[in-house]
């Protein structure tokens, strides 16, 4: 659906100063039909940049994007019948009424006349501006514009959404109801590519992931298999006992595949253990038949936002 | 797709046809016209005299409204939405760069015709209480049309070049108006007031007959005021007026439509083609309108020019057109790096260097070509022209063209906020420290002029009289080298900077991929 072939841009790095800022770094990206990707990474990593590129607004140093087959940059209008774009500013022309705009971008994304006036209507109710259709833009609250924004990004039906940080600025609910949305697109069918600093968003809608550092992806891939490939194999373990006085933080540092030890409390210990199952289960019988008073075994997962965070460096470029 | 479907055009009527605002406009200019119509007619005796001033008012205030106003409203217009951010969303729907410029080349100004549109009502009782003949009333209105569309799709493309936050546009605009509401004769009598202005002019006073006669020099003249002398033939000024406003929207439309949903990093005014085209285009409307005309000193009376000031005329015209050739073919940073990754396997090589050299020397041949064949077929000129001296300037100060470009060419591509700007104040003070240098030491007097004086100062060769020539040959050419390889070294500073644009890290794939379905 989207296939980015080594997509390269370089920047002067800005004030005159010598060397070159590489905000996209020969990009090799395949997202799949019916994906919601998401791309995370500290402010300056290169991730708008690529977006913009790949929707056409700016033009590749080198490399090449392709949207259902076509070729972004040699085939503008076809591709950008494919996409919707919503970027993280929000602007809108105030000076058009709530309907108009809709209408408007309806006209330019060359809908059938005839469907326009009903996708229209049905596009005010689902971003919820009903209430909103004959007022003036410029009376809109901030919520209100980011939602006409989405309206217009979705109002020919993109089989691919490009949203650059969609949620930023918004309050918690029209952060539900933005997810909400998503979901229901991604359910119709729509692929989206999403580029967010929210981390528990990323978690929550999408399937599938991309880490960026300085114009690279460091990780990329389904949700599952990049939050597992990054644990190494290991799995988290929090361990309880039913009272203090056995050394537990001891006794599992002699213990093989066990590592990253950390004393919760008097009582509880989390570790990573590199082993199946079974080796689970042998490790628990050995500190039971070692006297510990342990009452809670527990497998703890690692959320996406502290993943990224022992992944990241958080430099700027 | 028809206009009133354009939904850029839909957009702007929607914004700017409000009920309200419709009304107090059409109330205002209603309540201005009465009154200016009044004490106009307080002013003349006769009611006939009356009635024109009333239609050239009319006309007049459609010229300013629509004109100026509109105009400025094209300049605001593209540059409002880069202020806004609202470009971009423009830039990424389905709406071809043509359907978005037609849009906003009628929609921006749209209330302005509307404006217009009200104050019709003035001048068409004006025209038909003076007894205007109609189609003299229509091919006024024709003109002034014309006239403004062709401004405002050149405000339009000032407004899509200027950069974001710059604020120069309006005010650049509002100077370069007053000109065009009636550019002057271009020469003598070959081309009557070509601004929309004859608009008004030819509604209040128009005639439909062309004269022309040969004057005692032989040559085509007229004393008429809507005759043109086309290549000598005369044609009515209306046709000529507007096949030229016709031909120049033609030139603006294409460099709007090349750059409307562009890159603004990658902005390119025309094709190298085209440029060569616009650059034959503009030598075939001077030679078009130019009538090689002397006046006897002291006499008055017109012989045929000499060809030598015919050549040099040429020459001069071409060495600026050249300049702006090759301006518009220099190539930025950003276009330099993705040339070099173009070419990365390849790397840089001669051509690259030596860009945009190529199209100058294809362009200068056009010229040539031209200028050549025009003389040939028209009116022989007097005197003679030796060949040696012709070709050595014309290749000369080809080269020097060559020269200053391949050293804007790699000014351009150094680290700076303002390469170009900085590339052209530089030489300007090179040329200015020259001219002054030389001048104290008597090196631009015709006696002491010598071949060192072309070296910094190359424009100098056009003084180059033929007894020099002869007696000095193989001095004189012995600049032409030394131009050669000042044109090398700034050829060579260009490939070190293309050079340096190389991909310097390696490019390797991505690590850190786990699953072929995503990253490939």
């Amino acid at each position: 659906m989207i296939h980015l072939e080594r997509l390269t841009k370089e920047y002067d790095m800005p004030g005159g100063k010598a060397g070159t800022l590489v905000a996209a770094d020969a990009l090799d990206l395949r997202v799949p039909k019916g994906e919601i990707f998401g791309l995370v990474g500290p402010n300056g990593a290169g991730k708008t940049t690529t977006l913009r590129m790949m929707c056409g607004l700016l033009r590749p140093t080198a490399g090449r994007v392709t949207v259902h087959d076509v070729d972004v940059e040699r085939h503008p209008e076809e591709a950008q019948g494919y996409l919707g774009y919503l970027s993280d500013f929000f602007s809108v022309y105030e000076d058009l009424k709530v309907w108009e705009y809709v209408d408007y971008f309806a006209r330019a994304y060359k809908m059938p006349a005839a469907q326009i006036p009903g996708r229209v209507n049905e596009l005010i109710h689902q971003v919820g501006l009903e209430g909103k259709r004959d007022s003036f833009i410029a009376g809109l609250s901030r919520g209100m514009k980011q939602r006409l924004g989405i309206a217009r990004a979705i109002v020919h039906n993109p089989p691919v959404l490009l949203l650059d940080e969609p949620a930023s600025g918004l309050d918690p609910k029209a952060r539900h109801e933005l997810k909400q949305l998503l979901r229901e697109l991604n359910r119709a069918g729509a692929t989206i590519f999403v580029t967010t600093h929210i981390l528990s968003d990323v978690e929550e809608i999408c399937t599938s992931v991309g880490i960026m550092e300085k114009g690279r992806l460091v990780r990329c891939g389904p949700l599952d298999a990049v939050m597992q490939e990054a644990r190494h194999g290991g799995r988290r373990i929090h361990l309880r006992l039913a009272a203090p006085g056995f050394a537990l933080a001891e006794w599992l540092s002699t213990r093989p595949g066990v590592s990253g030890i950390h004393s919760v409390s008097a009582t509880a210990v989390e570790f990573t253990f590199a082993g199946d199952d079974k080796g689970q289960a042998e490790l628990v019988r050995e500190l039971v038949a070692a006297g510990a008073p342990l009452c809670g075994v527990q497998e703890t997962g690692e959320t996406f936002e502290q993943l990224y965070a022992r992944l990241s460096s958080g430099e700027t470029m | 797709m028809p206009l009133w479907e354009n939904p850029e055009f839909i957009r702007n009527c929607r914004a700017q046809l409000r009920p309200r605002r419709m009304l107090t406009g059409l109330l205002v200019v209603a309540a201005l016209s009465l009154v200016v119509g009044y004490s106009m007619h307080a002013g003349y005796e006769n009611s006939g005299e009356w009635a024109k001033a009333l239609m050239i008012m009319g006309l007049s205030a459609q010229l300013v409204v629509l004109g100026l106003a509109g105009g400025m409203a094209c300049a605001l217009s593209i540059y409002r939405e880069k202020e806004n951010n609202t470009f971009d969303f423009q830039r990424v729907t389905r709406l071809t760069p043509l359907e978005l410029t037609v849009g906003k080349l009628f929609g921006a100004p749209v209330f302005c015709y509307f404006l217009t549109a009200c104050l019709m009502p003035v001048a068409l009782a004006g025209a038909v209480l003076a007894r205007i003949p109609v189609t003299h009333f229509v091919t006024g209105l024709v003109i002034l049309l014309l006239g403004s569309i062709v401004f405002h799709a050149l405000a339009l493309l000032m407004s899509l070049l200027s950069p974001r936050g710059g604020t120069g546009v309006p005010g650049a605009l509002l100077l370069l108006f007053l000109p065009l509401l009636a550019i002057p004769a271009m020469n003598q009598s070959a081309l009557k007031t070509a601004g929309p202005w004859a608009g008004v002019l030819f509604a209040a006073e128009g005639s439909w007959q062309t004269r022309s006669a040969i004057d005692w020099g032989g040559l085509p003249y007229t004393n008429s005021e809507w005759t043109d002398l086309v290549y000598g033939w005369p044609v009515h000024h209306v046709p000529v007026l507007l096949i030229l406003y016709l031909s120049v929207l033609g030139w603006l439309l294409l460099a709007l439509v090349r750059n409307m949903k562009r890159d603004p990093g990658n902005l390119e005014l025309y094709s190298p083609e085209q440029s060569v085209g616009l650059v034959c285009y503009l030598n075939l409307l001077v030679l078009a309108f130019y009538i090689p005309r002397d006046w006897v000193p002291g006499q008055g009376a017109p012989i045929v020019a000499q060809r030598s000031t015919v050549f040099l005329l040429f020459l001069g015209l071409n060495v600026v057109l050249l300049y702006f050739l090759g301006a518009t073919l220099l190539r930025s940073r950003e276009q330099s790096r993705r040339r070099v990754y173009e070419l990365r396997a390849l790397g840089p090589g001669w051509r690259e260097a030596v860009w945009p050299a190529g199209y100058i020397l294809v362009g200068a041949a056009c010229v040539t070509l031209l200028v050549c064949t025009r003389f040939a077929m028209s009116t022989p000129l007097r005197g003679t022209l030796d060949v040696g001296i012709a070709a050595f300037q014309m290749v000369f100060l080809l080269v020097a063209v060559l020269r200053d470009l391949l050293y804007f060419q790699w000014m351009k591509l150094r680290r700076s906020r303002y390469p170009f700007a900085m590339a052209v104040v530089f030489l300007g003070v090179f040329y200015a420290c020259s001219i002054i240098l030389l001048s104290t030491l008597g090196w631009l007097d015709e006696k002491k002029f010598n071949f060192l004086t072309l070296l910094p100062f190359p424009w100098a060769a056009i003084g180059l009289d033929e007894s020099r020539w002869i007696s000095e040959r193989p001095v004189w050419l012995l600049a032409l080298p030394v131009q050669l390889v000042l044109c090398a070294v700034f050829a060579w500073l260009h490939y070190r900077k293309l050079v340096e644009m190389l991909p310097a890290h390696s490019n390797e794939q991505s690590p850190a991929a786990v699953s072929p379905a995503t990253q490939t």
